[in-house]
């Protein structure tokens, strides 16, 4: 359906041209709206304080030379369709003509032949010529086949026919001559210049040299031949010495007291010339040009940088007075978003025919008339501006592609947009159900305000455009249309799910927009979890990368198995507090998308890949989510652990059991289990085997019963897989001064275990709390923190010096004797009434007794002397080689010869009692203490007495 | 220098895993000319049980086997068990993975670069999303079929690897491999890329310098592929880079619909 138009599509052809040349000078005067905001870079002028100038300003600066100064370079960079004509065109029509003479090189005239006629036009006084205009034709066509062949003896390109057949072709004398008659008919039609040689002509000179070519090798050698020919004739004829035309040039206009003023508009598609013309304006003292020139900001990057001997633009940008530039680095015009409405204003009242009559006041906005667009309209299709994905918000693609692709189209403005390739759509952000019509839907899209909960329109601009409304969306003048959700699709929401999703959709915009309260935000937190849980579980807080079967985890064991998440604001939720971390969803607008797209990813059957529009992008987020909720629960384990991380417990849990155990380790660890269970359940007591020591025996055993859980922790944090640590973790373990000294161990025994108790962190998979294996630890640590290590080595020192003495006095044992005063003992205790127990039988197997076995001893006892001495003088005792020298000397203790010793010690002391009771004499009462030698000398007595007796 | 075992394909080390290599590697760059009983040492747990069969080991050797076959470290010495090694990182001071990339993508013996040819054939199908199930399937009807038996046991070895380099996601609960760089390698390997282009900042010919030496960016017809497309759209959107589009820059690419020829590393 139509709608009132005031314009004609060829009046809006002769205004919205693609080139500002393409219209008339005053029509160009009355659409040009002022470049208000220009860059300047790289300017040497003097009073230019601000990064922008505006357009009168730049001409200001162009203007500022004096007449003899030196040449003059300008760049206007821009993106294509900026405007770099635009303000060529500008400063040509504006430029001050008594003391300036602009020379406007526009886009469409960049051959070499063009550019030369319009210099040399400009030179004599508007009348084109060549550079060898008064040499005959047939010198000039000698000329030009010469060149030729020069060019194709330089070429070193691949050619589509042979370079023989192209070099006698191009020798051939009927060749010369039929160019020669061509240039003598350009010569008649003043400048309108045709092709030298056509493919007719080729055919003709080849049948006449009597080459008999297939069809395929003649247009081979016609293409190669025509294009080296023209571009040789281009050099040859067009070129002459362009250095002399512009110095001649200059001096001509200076004598005039003017100063050239060259406008190039756009040096990107300049061919041979480029080159030879920055050349001469490159070298500054060769002339007194004030050259614009216009380029594309990749032509100046890439190949206008490659042109340059460095390779780069420095030597350009030293030489440049000033660079204007026209786009910022998003490809958009500067200062074009603030003129909008003035911008369009200025060309549609240009293209209506009646401009004196009022327009619809749906249609204007301000003081401007902008019929067929509203001020909303226009400034959404500005900004939906796209070329190749790239935003491009120029002037061109505005006037071609918004008002221009409008005002020609015969279907209503937001259909027309709807269907341009070089506007992104805007999202739909009403509830569709509603809108049956297309039209109005893309109406409401385009022109539409949008509100907190509803698109708005003013009914008039529909009713205008004819386009229905329903009668339930209008109120009152206007029409209002509940907002949804924008960017996701519900193309993808089973139907039957769509009322549900339209509805969780809309409160989660609402949350989005408002931070008020959220109902459905399970929905969204589902889809969070899932996304979040494709990375791994964010509460297993060591063994991550383990991938041994007999690793244990510690894992943050609160609530149930979902993520506790936080959405920010009056969402409903509880926020987090220190020792309960939450993922906490922020609505920041760069999340918006991915949060939609998170809450339809909660929907049934729908997979990560088709709820996310960039699954690099939602993963990243995630991963950001997953990474700080993570460290946050390492930090609330670190609260209750002081200065010591989980890995510090784990690895000093491990080595306290091996220590215990019997089984140290030093810098590399080892994972041995215990298979033995009968070490396991005397770890403990025979470490700690004194009287005094009950309650670090205690501590002992209860620390061992957690031992496999520390070697299955230590596995999953320290290892890679069952055989292999992880070698750089574990260096720096083993490195780590905290470990080194007493600090970790001191750090562990006085650390308020309270609040651990209640803390949610698990070992998993065997589910114990933490706090138990830990408890154990540190019950163990204190204590054996609060040993006197000195005194107890000082103890062993002195207990070693009384067993070397005990040894030494035993050298001239006669060990062969033994059994015999055994079994005098034995009688003895039958004589006395006195029962033998088995356990003394047991007890002395004098077997293992003999000169050697007591001189080993000994020398073991010697040895064991050295380190407890030296770590008694130790600076700071070490608890770890303590356990170490502790094991030797329990080793020592448990030899047999000792429990020999003891027991007949035992069995003397009751002997002598009993005797004592019956004889009542003073000579058999023992003496104390009870060494060896004495016990001996008892034995000697009581078998002379028996003998005696 | 001799020659390590080199005949195994190194896509058949499937027990080994991406972490395995990077912390060996790293022993051997801080300890250059380590020897094997010291690397030993490192490496394995002390154990006084007997091991007859090596097994404690064998990780070790597994992953020196890799190692040498990738050409990442080499070996100087009469046999493994008496070498002393030395790492050789094609690309000077970039991450462990990124020289990892290379070598497996560059590799001379075809064979010996299956672990990115699987990449590379997903890629070239502009494939974004593969189900575990799939991948076995996918690479018998490659061009690629005939380079040695396609096994589930070596595809899964693939895709942990790929999922350690950041090459892609292995989704465990949706049993899929995401084809989309992780941000940090893209990052990583634009960085290193553009360091080697000829035309500062081009974002296409940094691309091919991926694509030849680190991991496939380019499908089948000639476009970027779309995981890699997500991803450096991502990089950009995040700020870590800039894309942009300059006219007539001389070579541009499309990411989808949005043609860029200037990319710029930020952080």
């Amino acid at each position: 359906m139509s709608y009132p138009r005031y314009w004609q599509p060829e009046r809006v052809r002769t205004v919205l041209t693609t080139e500002s040349r393409q219209k008339a000078r005053e029509l160009f005067l009355s659409t040009h709206r002022p470049f208000q905001r220009i860059r300047v870079d790289f300017c040497k002028e003097p009073d230019v304080a601000t990064p922008f100038v505006t357009e009168s300003e730049l001409r200001g600066i162009l203007h500022a030379a004096p007449l003899s100064a030196h040449n003059r370079l300008f760049f206007v960079v821009g993106e294509a369709g900026s405007g770099k004509s635009e303000l060529c065109q500008w400063l040509e029509y504006t430029a001050d003509e008594d003391s300036r003479l602009p020379i406007h090189i526009p886009r469409s005239m960049t051959t070499a032949r063009h550019v030369i006629a319009l210099l040399r036009g400009r030179l004599n006084g508007g009348r084109l010529t060549t550079a060898h205009g008064t040499a005959p034709p047939m010198v000039r066509a000698k000329h030009v086949a010469v060149s030729a062949l020069m060019l194709l003896y330089n070429t070193t390109d691949s050619l589509s026919c042979s370079r023989s057949q192209l070099e006698a072709f191009l020798s051939n004398e009927s060749l010369i001559s039929c160019m020669a008659a061509r240039l003598e008919q350009d010569d008649d039609t003043a400048g309108k210049r045709q092709r030298l040689v056509v493919e007719a002509d080729v055919e003709d000179i080849c049948s006449q040299a009597g080459w008999h070519l297939m069809p395929e090798a003649l247009a081979e050698l016609s293409a190669a031949a025509t294009d080296l020919l023209e571009r040789a004739a281009g050099e040859a004829l067009w070129l002459g010495d362009v250095h002399t035309l512009l110095t001649e040039l200059c001096s001509r206009c200076v004598q005039r007291g003017q100063r050239p003023l060259l406008l190039i508009e756009d040096i990107t598609a300049f061919q041979v010339l480029r080159d030879v013309l920055l050349d001469y304006l490159l070298d500054l003292s060769s002339g007194h040009f004030d050259a614009v020139i216009g380029v594309t900001t990749g032509f100046e990057k890439t190949q206008l940088a490659g042109a340059m001997l460095e390779g780069d633009l420095t030597h350009i940008h030293h030489r440049l007075r000033a660079r204007f530039v026209l786009t910022d680095d998003q490809g958009c015009a500067y200062g074009l978003a603030e003129d909008v409405l003035c911008f369009s204003s200025a060309y549609l009242r240009a293209v209506r025919e009646d401009r004196a009559s009022a327009m619809p006041a749906a249609f204007t906005s301000d003081s401007y008339d902008l019929y067929p667009f509203t001020e909303t309209a226009l400034v959404r299709a500005f900004s939906c501006l796209r070329e190749e994905g790239n935003v491009r918000q120029t002037p061109r693609l505005f006037l071609e592609h918004v008002l221009g692709a409008v005002l020609q189209s015969e279907d209503i403005p937001s259909v027309t947009l709807d269907r341009s390739a070089y506007l992104a759509r805007p999202p739909v952000i009403f509830r569709r159900d509603q809108i049956v019509d297309d039209r109005l839907e893309s109406l409401l899209r385009w022109y539409g305000t949008v509100k907190d909960r509803a698109v708005t329109l003013d009914a008039h601009v529909a009713d205008f455009f004819g386009v229905h409304v329903p009668p339930e969306l209008r109120q009152g003048e206007r029409i209002v249309v509940p907002r949804i959700s924008a960017g996701v699709r519900l193309d993808h929401v089973a139907l039957e799910e769509q009322p549900r999703w339209d509805n969780e959709l809309h409160e989660l915009q609402h949350w989005l927009d408002t931070g008020e309260r959220y109902p459905s935000r399970e929905t969204l937190k589902r889809g969070i979890e899932r996304i979040l849980f494709s990375l791994g579980d964010p509460r297993e807080l060591t063994g991550v990368q383990c991938r041994s079967l007999a690793a244990s985890k510690v894992v943050y064991a609160r609530g149930d198995e979902h993520l506790p998440m936080y959405l920010e604001g009056d969402s409903g939720d509880v926020p987090a507090d220190n020792q309960h971390p939450k993922i906490e969803v922020t609505r920041r607008p760069s999340e918006r998308g991915i949060l939609e797209e998170l809450a339809f990813l909660a929907l049934p059957g729908n997979e990560i890949h088709e709820a996310c529009s960039n699954l690099a992008l939602t993963l990243e987020w995630a991963q950001t989510r997953w990474q700080t909720y993570h460290v946050r629960l390492r930090d609330v384990l670190q609260t209750h652990l002081g200065d010591c991380s989980v890995e510090h417990v784990i690895w000093t849990g491990w080595r306290m059991a091996c220590a215990i155990a019997g089984t140290p380790w030093n810098e590399t660890p080892h994972i041995r289990p215990f298979s033995d269970a009968s070490i396991l359940h005397s770890a403990g007591q025979s470490l700690w085997v004194e009287a005094n020591e009950q309650s670090l025996r205690q501590a002992a055993d209860d620390l061992m019963h957690w031992h496999d859980v520390f070697r299955r922790l230590f596995i999953g944090a320290f290892m890679l897989h069952d055989t292999m640590l992880d070698p750089v973790h574990c260096a720096a373990f083993s490195a780590d001064p905290l470990l080194r000294g007493r600090h970790v161990l001191d750090q562990l025994a006085t650390l308020p275990l309270r609040p651990l108790r209640t803390a949610p962190f698990k070992i998993r998979p065997s589910g114990d709390p933490l706090y138990e294996p830990l408890a154990a630890l540190q019950r163990y640590c204190l204590l054996t923190g609060q040993l006197d290590l000195r005194r107890q080595l000082q103890l062993h020192i002195q207990e070693l010096a009384a067993r070397h003495r005990h040894l030494r006095a035993q050298r001239g044992l006669q060990f062969d004797r033994l059994p015999r005063l055994l079994e005098a003992f034995r009688l003895r205790c039958g004589q006395l009434g006195i029962a033998w127990r088995e356990e003394w039988s047991a007890a002395c197997n004098l077997d293992v007794l003999n000169a050697q076995t007591i001189r080993r001893l000994e020398d073991e006892v010697h040895e064991l002397n050295g380190p407890v001495d030296h770590a008694k003088h130790a600076d700071a005792p070490n608890v770890w080689a303590y356990h170490d020298l502790r094991h030797r000397l329990i080793a020592l203790r448990c030899h047999p010869y000792w429990q020999v010793k003891e027991t007949l010690d035992t069995v003397r002391q009751e002997l002598l009692s009993a005797a004592q009771v019956r004889y009542g004499s003073d000579r058999i009462v023992p003496a104390v203490p009870p060494t060896y030698r004495r016990v001996l000398k008892e034995l000697r007595a009581t078998e002379a007495e028996l003998t005696r007796g | 220098m001799t020659s390590p075992s080199l005949g195994r394909l190194l896509i058949s080390h499937i027990t080994l895993r991406g972490a395995d290599l990077e912390a060996i590697y790293a022993l051997i760059q801080a300890h250059e000319g380590i020897e094997y009983p010291a690397l030993r040492a490192h490496v394995t747990p002390l154990n006084t049980g007997s091991d007859d069969f090596g097994l404690q080991e064998s990780a070790l050797l597994e992953t020196l086997n890799f190692l040498l076959g990738a050409e990442l470290i080499e070996q100087r010495g009469a046999s493994r068990r008496k070498a002393a090694f030395h790492v050789t990182p094609p690309l000077v001071g970039q991450p462990f993975v990124l020289q990892l990339l290379q070598r497996l993508t560059t590799h001379h013996d075809q064979r010996q670069r299956g672990l990115s040819l699987v990449h590379r054939q997903l890629v070239t199908n502009d494939v974004l999303v593969a189900p575990f199930a799939s991948l076995r399937n996918q690479m018998e009807r490659s061009p690629y079929a005939n380079l040695f038996v396609w096994t589930h046991e070596k595809l899964a070895f693939w895709s942990h690897l790929a999922s350690f380099a950041g090459l892609v996601r292995r989704i465990e609960r949706e049993s899929c491999v995401l084809l989309a760089p992780q941000v940090r390698l893209a990052k990583d390997a634009l960085t290193w890329a553009l360091g080697s282009v000829e035309q500062e900042g081009c974002l296409a010919e940094a691309l091919e310098a991926i694509d030849q030496n680190l991991f496939a960016c380019f499908t089948s017809r000639g476009r970027v592929h779309c995981g890699l497309t997500q991803t450096l759209v991502a990089l950009h959107r995040l700020e870590y880079i800039r894309l942009l589009h300059r006219s007539d820059a001389a070579r541009s690419v499309l990411l989808g619909d949005w043609r860029v020829s200037d990319v710029t590393v930020l952080l």
